[in-house]
Formats: C-alpha cells, structure tokens, sequence
C-alpha cells in the first residue's frame, strides 16, 4: 500500500543544524571572555606596583598608561556576554523546533498511515481538520525560525566592542635621548603659567614630548601655553577610546535595574557621550583644532578653533550664555565661529589662516533663565578664560608678534568675559558683549569694549536684578555698535537679536567680525545705521 | 616641584618580568575568544553566522588595540627606565664626589636602591 504525503514538512533550514555545538561554542565564548576580563584586571592591577619600584614624577603617567587595559578587558568581556546569551537562547530555540519538527513528523506519519487506509481520506472531515493543524505547526515552525533568527541577529549586530586608543606616539617613544630631568608631575604643572608652560614644553625632547602625550594626553591637552597643534593631537587621541568606555558603561547600566543613582549616573554619561559625538561632528566639518576636552565634571567642557591660533594675527573667543552646553551647542557655536571668522576675512581684507575664532565652552554655564540671574557659574569659570588667553600668547615664539585677541560674550557669557578681562595678565585686547544682562563693575582702560543690545534679548529679563545692576555705558568707555539693519559695503544685513546675532547676513555678525578683524572703524555704531 | 627619583632596578625588573607573563595570558585570552567566535561561525547557519562573522571583524581590531598599548607600555617602560639610568650614570659622571656629597651618595646622582 502506497501511503500518500498528506503534510509536506518541507526542507527546514533548522535541522542541519547542531544545537549541542552551538550551545558548546556558547560557553567557550562565556568561558572565554570571563577569562578576559580577570587577565585585563591583572594587567592593570599588577602594573600599578610599578610605583613601589621605581619613583619618578613620570612614573605615574605610566601606571595611568597601563590603566586602560583593565576597563577595556573588562568592557570587551562584557560585550561578549550578550553574544554568548544569544547564541544559547538561539540554541535553545534550535533544540526545539527540532523536538516539535519531529513530534509533527511523527504526527504526519500516523495521518498518512490512516489516509492510505482511507480511500476517501480527502472527504473525511476529521483527517482534513489533523492534516490544516499539521500544516499549521509546520508553517509555525519556520515562521519561529526566522524570529529566533532575527532575535539573535538583533543582538549580536547590537554589540559595540570598545578598544583602547593607539596614537602614533607609542611607535616613536623610545627612539632616542630619554632624559627624565625634563619630567615634571601632573600637580607641578598645573601650578605652571602658560607662559611657564610653553616654555617647559619646547625645552623638552620629541622622545619626552612623545612621552607626555602618550601618558598624560588627558593633561598635554588641557593645559594652556602648550602648542595648538600639540593639544588637538593630545584631546583627539582620547575621543574613541571615553566614548567607547562610556557607551559601554552606559549599555551595561541598561541591563540591569536601574536604581536612582544609576539613573543620575546615566545622565551623566548620557551628556558626555552626547558631547563626544557633538565634538566629533564639529571635527568632521575639517580645519579644526580641539584645544580643550575635559569631561571628567558633572558638565562636559571644550573649546574648539577654527583655524589654527598659533599662527593667526587675529583671534576671536566666543564665550556661550544660558544654556550652552558641549553636547548641545557647540555644533551651533562651529557654526557662529565659522561664519564670524568669513566675515572678519571679508570685513579686515585679511588672508585667510589670519582670523581664528574658538568656541569656548570651558566653563558650566547657567542651565536654565531662573540660574542666569546667579553669578557664581560665572566666577567659577573666568579664572579658565582668562588663562586660555593667556595660552594664546605664549605659545608665540619670543619677540615675535602676539595676536590681537577679542573675546564675545553672548548673553551670560558677558559676565565672565568682562570678569576675564579684568584679572591682571589677561592678553585680551578686545570685548564685545551681545544680547548680555550686564558687565562685571570696572573695566581696565587699555581693553577697547563694545556692546550690541536689543530690546527683543529676552535676557535683558534679568537686568536689573543683583548681580546685573551694572551696564555697559559710554561714560566708561564702551562704544554701543547696532544691531538694526543696515547696509555695509553695499550689501544689506539684518538685524541681530538674541538667538541670532551670528547669523550669517546679520549686522550683528558684522560687527563682531569688524571688531575681531581689528576694524572698528568698520563697525556700525548704534544710532549711526 | 621637582620629585625625587628612586629607581630599584631589580624590583623594575620583576615588575616588568610579570608585566610580560600578564600581558602574554592576557594576549591568549584575547585569542581564545577570537576562535571561540570563529568557531561558532562554522557551526551556524548562513544568516546568524555572518552577523557572528560581523561582530568579530569588529572584535579584531579592539583585541589588537589593547594587544599593541599593553605591549607598547611595557617597551616604554623599559625606555624610560634604561635612559633614566643612562641619565643617572650620565650625569653623575660630570661631578666630583664632593660635589655629589661624596660617599654617602656613591656614584648615582639620583638617589636609588642599588640592585
């Protein structure tokens, strides 16, 4: 007796499958990364008696080297540990849709039996209603396949592994004269001025340079007096590997139950992962310099350069109001910076590379209008202004021509610039405040001060209250330029207000820009448009 | 601001000796899981296996990172170490032993513990 085929089981892709190997592969990838993450932890941990042995103030620059090691192991096992959960679950979901493939193959045979013994098999309402359910676990089955597939796809292409950063400083460290009087710690040159700084560095071999760039990056591309150039190397070389260690932080926080401090940890690393890649996609824009990228505080801080400063005549420093954060305004302030640096060129009649204009987000600045009205965020951050200034200078060789420096402050950002201008040292030359609430009380004589107002500045909402009782005025010497429209050099520009002084075509933009290009003179005065 | 200077060659040594053992099993490791993960490719099917086969294109590179930074500490290490002591040797050699404090001081200009 023939027995028809009453259910067709198909040729399902799961059965050439092992579940067993893949289970097996499964926890030699578990057992591996475990491993991975206790031999990183030795590395690190082991290197640190280092310091008992050998004393040097480079000594733990090179203990903090080896520190990556030990996180990154760590956050490379943990990224592993989903891959090995899925491929078990998806070895699981193999396991039995085998059972249930051959628990319905077992089934078909028994209806196929009854059928050939049934001549009218195909009228019996009972075997067509066991024949669809079949049909129907076999459809199942394959629609389960592909979901346990994809879930496990899903997965492992959901997986970041972070690395550990590799500048091209470990490739030539060690090449020649190594001399450790050159050393210095990490404290001692905080103490520093810039202009000690800058000279501390050029004293330095390439081998040390190398040295402190490799160990130190974090410090090499904060500190103000070191060359420009030098600093971008230095806080570029730390952009991977944080914002791999912190996605991997923050995606570990993800799995777990989040309690409350998890939660403000998440925050935190929510802001500083949003201020790398808000940092990178400046840098992509090209011609940048980071000089500044520090994001060991609650806020994330940088500065970023449109061009290079240390050979430009005339450099701009814009300092950010209410609100401003890495993460959520220096892609806006790149852009400002860059349309004020085309206008100086135009406005000064200057080749290009002698205009550079920095974003300066080195300070916390007040988060919301209610915090605007509190000068502390202010005091807190000018000593920081005043020292970038500073560094502006002396990374010029000596005798050689200091660059003409103007510093714009928006809205806050007026408070600590004027409070930066007034520290003994400063190598500001230039103020210009726009769409501020008000000054620091007294100004040095030889800074040159302009402001731009409009009424529509809705901080001007906080003038008059504490802090802000003092204006800028002619009697002290500030010069008011326009914020009307107004047409310059036969080209009409708009009129600038509080979210839009640096808009491109703007008269507001133009006078920064006539200002920074050191051409006052081509300024519109207010009243005068 | 100019710290002291201790060199314990000796105890550098070891350090450094460990440092090689630890940086070799950790390097094992970093290649236990790389065929742990080309492995498992073999035994899956075409689609889990390419994104398997992806994850590992990204392991690689990660892996090797952290490979050539261990490595590359330690050679640093053994650079800064040497030439601080060529540094020492160097410059104990232009002054007189009155000059260096004579005999409490020996020969080495930074003070260290001799191997």
């Amino acid at each position: 007796m023939r027995m028809p085929q009453v259910v067709d089981l198909g040729e399902a892709g799961f059965l050439a499958l092992d579940a067993s190997a893949i289970s097996q592969k499964a926890v030699d990838l578990r057992r591996g990364t475990g491993r991975l993450a206790e031999d990183g932890a030795q590395v690190s941990s082991g290197w640190r008696s280092l310091t008992a042995v050998y004393q040097s103030p480079v000594a733990p620059g090179l203990v903090s080297a080896m520190e990556p090691i030990g996180y990154v192991a760590s956050g490379m096992s943990g990224a592993m540990g989903p891959a090995a959960v899925a491929l078990e679950d998806y070895a699981q979901a193999i396991g039995s849709l085998q059972t249930r493939h051959r628990s319905i193959d077992a089934d078909a045979g028994i209806l196929s039996q009854e059928a050939a013994a049934s001549p009218d098999w195909q009228s019996d309402p009972l075997l067509l209603a066991r024949q669809a359910r079949l049909e129907q676990s076999v459809s199942t089955l394959e629609s389960d396949f592909d979901d346990a597939r994809e879930q496990c796809v899903a997965v492992l292409d959901g997986i970041l592994v972070p690395a550990v950063q590799i500048t091209g400083s470990f490739s030539t460290a060690g090449v020649g004269a190594w001399d450790p009087r050159d050393l210095r710690s990490v404290s001692s040159l905080d103490a520093l001025t810039p202009t000690q700084v800058n000279a501390w560095w050029i004293s330095l071999s390439p081998v040390a340079q190398s040295m402190y760039l490799m160990t130190e990056a974090r410090l090499i591309g904060g500190l103000d007096g070191i060359p420009s150039a030098v600093r971008d190397t230095a806080n570029r070389s730390r952009l991977d590997g944080e914002l791999a260690r912190l996605v991997a932080e923050r995606e570990a926080l993800n799995l777990d139950e989040q309690s409350g401090s998890q939660r403000e940890r998440i925050e935190v690393l929510d802001r500083r992962i949003g201020a790398i890649r808000a940092i990178n996609h400046v840098l992509e824009r090209g011609g940048r310099l980071l000089l500044h990228f520090d994001i060991s505080g609650p806020e994330p801080l940088a500065a970023v350069a449109v061009g290079d400063p240390d050979h430009a005549e005339f450099v701009g420093v814009l300092v950010g109001g209410k609100g401003t954060t890495v993460d959520g305004g220096a892609g806006k302030m790149d852009t400002g910076a860059r349309q004020v640096r085309d206008a100086a060129e135009v406005v000064g009649s200057i080749p290009a590379g002698d205009v550079v204009v920095v974003s300066w987000l080195g300070y916390v600045a007040p988060p919301t209008f209610a915090d605007a009205a509190d000068p502390s965020f202010a005091l807190e951050g000018h000593p920081g202004l005043r020292q970038f200034t500073q560094g502006l200078a002396a990374v010029r060789p000596a005798g050689g021509a200091e660059p003409t420096v103007t510093v714009g402050g928006h809205s806050y950002g007026a408070l600590p610039v004027t409070l930066a201008s007034q520290l003994p040292g400063s190598q500001i030359d230039n103020v210009v405040t726009y769409g501020g609430p008000g000054i620091a009380e007294t100004f040095p004589d030889d800074i040159d001060r302009y402001w731009m107002a409009n009424d529509n500045d809705l901080i001007r909402g906080v003038v008059g209250s504490g802090w802000y009782k003092y204006q800028p005025s002619t009697r002290d010497g500030w010069e008011e330029l326009s914020t009307d429209p107004f047409e310059a050099d036969g080209v009409e520009l708009t009129a600038g207000e509080h979210h839009s002084y640096l808009v491109e075509g703007s008269s507001t933009l133009h006078n920064l820009a006539a200002v920074i290009a050191g051409r006052p003179d081509k300024a519109v005065p207010y009243g005068q448009d | 601001m100019e710290a002291g200077w201790r060199i314990d060659s000796s105890g550098v040594a070891d350090v450094l000796e460990r440092g090689d053992d630890d940086a070799r099993l950790l390097s094992a490791a970093l290649s236990a899981v790389s065929v742990s993960l080309d492995e498992a490719t073999g035994v899956l099917d075409d689609v889990v296996g390419a994104a398997l086969r992806r994850l590992h294109e990204q392991w690689q590179p990660a892996a090797s990172s952290v490979d050539r930074r261990t490595v590359a500490v330690l050679e640093t290490a053994r650079t800064v170490v040497r030439d601080h002591l060529v540094t020492d040797d160097d410059m104990a050699a232009r002054f007189t032993s009155s000059q260096i404090g004579a005999d409490d001081a020996s020969n080495r200009f930074a003070p260290r513990t001799a191997p």
